[in-house]
């Protein structure tokens, strides 16, 4: 809990902008949820968990260079519903779907997490150093959350995934039927 | 044992349990549901998180109806025990979203108490309708149950910590149910549970009569 104590999107003072880059995605809450959500999404896949995975981080790094050249959204909300898309596909047990689908559905992920990890108010320096710790923080993270969900072997472990895709499901359609009605 | 498709195994079993797997899972649902100490009240996200936390612990009419659920799921058997716990969070979620928009739901706090005697009865007479009958009763009552929850949720601190706070608190009372379902693998276990199913309903009952 005292994770979530921290202010996000705010440098945290005495150390520097790389430990800033990797504790960023781990304290907002909204990008945590992405990221456990694309490791479940991997690693309930039958096969290619590490190509999906790659995608997701290579996708990750692409918005987190549209964030440096100073592309924004507006708020959250496109990224809460995506994830909240992806978590029901999880929680319907994504391994049915099609392949290619299953594949490019971490593409948008990772590039509007991206996007939203924006760090403003540093040197050029700072922000290189920020965006690669939050780019290292975030594969290391799915890639985890993934390779766990792929050592699932007994039933109950599927069924956990499952639970906690459909756990992800409810935050995000609560926060997503917030932001839509404060509009 | 057939790991590809557990919820739609055509030979549904459940896990044999000896009383040596059963007694350490409920004292551990027990734990799991031990109220945190809060010696503060929280602002911001750990504010949220907290608060989400501790609304539907602070129900009783809340907690004994979602410990239904899970008893009952106990009672059905495969697939519904696990299915449950999959389906119940995100229908929660719609009822929650209903009371952020504002929506008006007639008698909701009634229809809570009337949920925790009707499932608590469906646990202590052991009925056990089709699965589709099962899902859509526990889904009308979840959509209420969250509609409370939901209402509360634009004056928290912080939305998402709150959101989160409250489905994860849901998730570990449904899981509770479920654990204390498995007394059903011991001797007299069955009989325990359907008292409990009836204990439920008679606190459901004192909610609807406004005594508790």
């Amino acid at each position: 809990m005292c994770l979530f104590a921290v202010p996000a999107h705010l440098p945290i003072e005495n150390i520097n902008e790389f430990y800033n880059g990797i504790l960023h995605p781990l304290l907002v809450p909204a990008h945590l949820l992405t990221i456990i959500t694309a490791g479940l999404l991997a690693g309930q896949q039958p096969s290619h968990t590490l190509l999906r995975s790659r995608i997701f981080m290579g996708a990750a790094a692409v918005g987190l260079i549209l964030s440096a050249l100073g592309v924004r959204i507006a708020t959250p909300l496109p990224l809460i519903v995506y994830v909240l898309v992806i978590a029901i596909a999880v929680a319907a047990r994504s391994e049915r779907f099609p392949v290619f689908i299953v594949t490019l559905a971490p593409v948008p992920l990772g590039i509007l997490l991206g996007i939203d990890s924006a760090f403003d108010g540093l040197t050029t320096k700072g922000l290189v150093w920020s965006l690669l710790g939050c780019l290292l923080s975030v594969s290391f993270s799915s890639f985890y959350v993934a390779l766990l969900v792929k050592k699932a072997s007994r039933p109950w472990q599927h069924i956990a995934v499952r639970v906690a895709a459909s756990w992800v499901t409810a935050i995000c359609l609560m926060v997503a039927a917030l932001q839509f009605a404060q509009r | 044992m057939n790991t590809s498709n557990p919820l739609q195994s055509s030979t549904p079993s459940f896990p044999e349990l000896s009383h040596r797997s059963v007694i350490p899972a409920v004292i551990v649902a027990f734990g799991l549901y031990a109220p945190a100490a809060f010696a503060h009240d929280g602002s911001g996200m750990a504010g949220g998180f907290a608060t989400g936390f501790m609304h539907p612990m602070a129900g009783l009419d809340h907690i004994v109806a979602m410990v239904a659920v899970g008893l009952w799921g106990a009672f059905l058997g495969m697939p519904a025990i696990w299915l449950l716990p999959v389906v119940f969070p995100m229908v929660m979620a719609l009822g929650g979203v209903l009371g952020i928009l504002n929506i008006p739901l007639m008698a909701v706090e009634t229809l809570i108490a009337v949920s925790a005697i009707a499932l608590g009865l469906c646990v202590g007479f052991r009925f056990r309708p089709p699965l589709a009958v099962a899902a859509v009763v526990t889904g009308l009552f979840a959509i209420f149950h969250g509609y409370a929850h939901g209402a509360e949720l634009p004056n928290a601190a912080s939305p998402i910590g709150y959101s989160i706070g409250f489905v994860v608190a849901t998730g570990l009372i449904h899981l509770l149910g479920i654990s204390v379902g498995f007394l059903t693998k011991l001797k007299r276990g069955t009989e325990l549970v359907r008292g409990i199913g009836f204990a439920i309903s008679v606190v459901g009952a004192l909610f609807l009569f406004g005594i508790l």
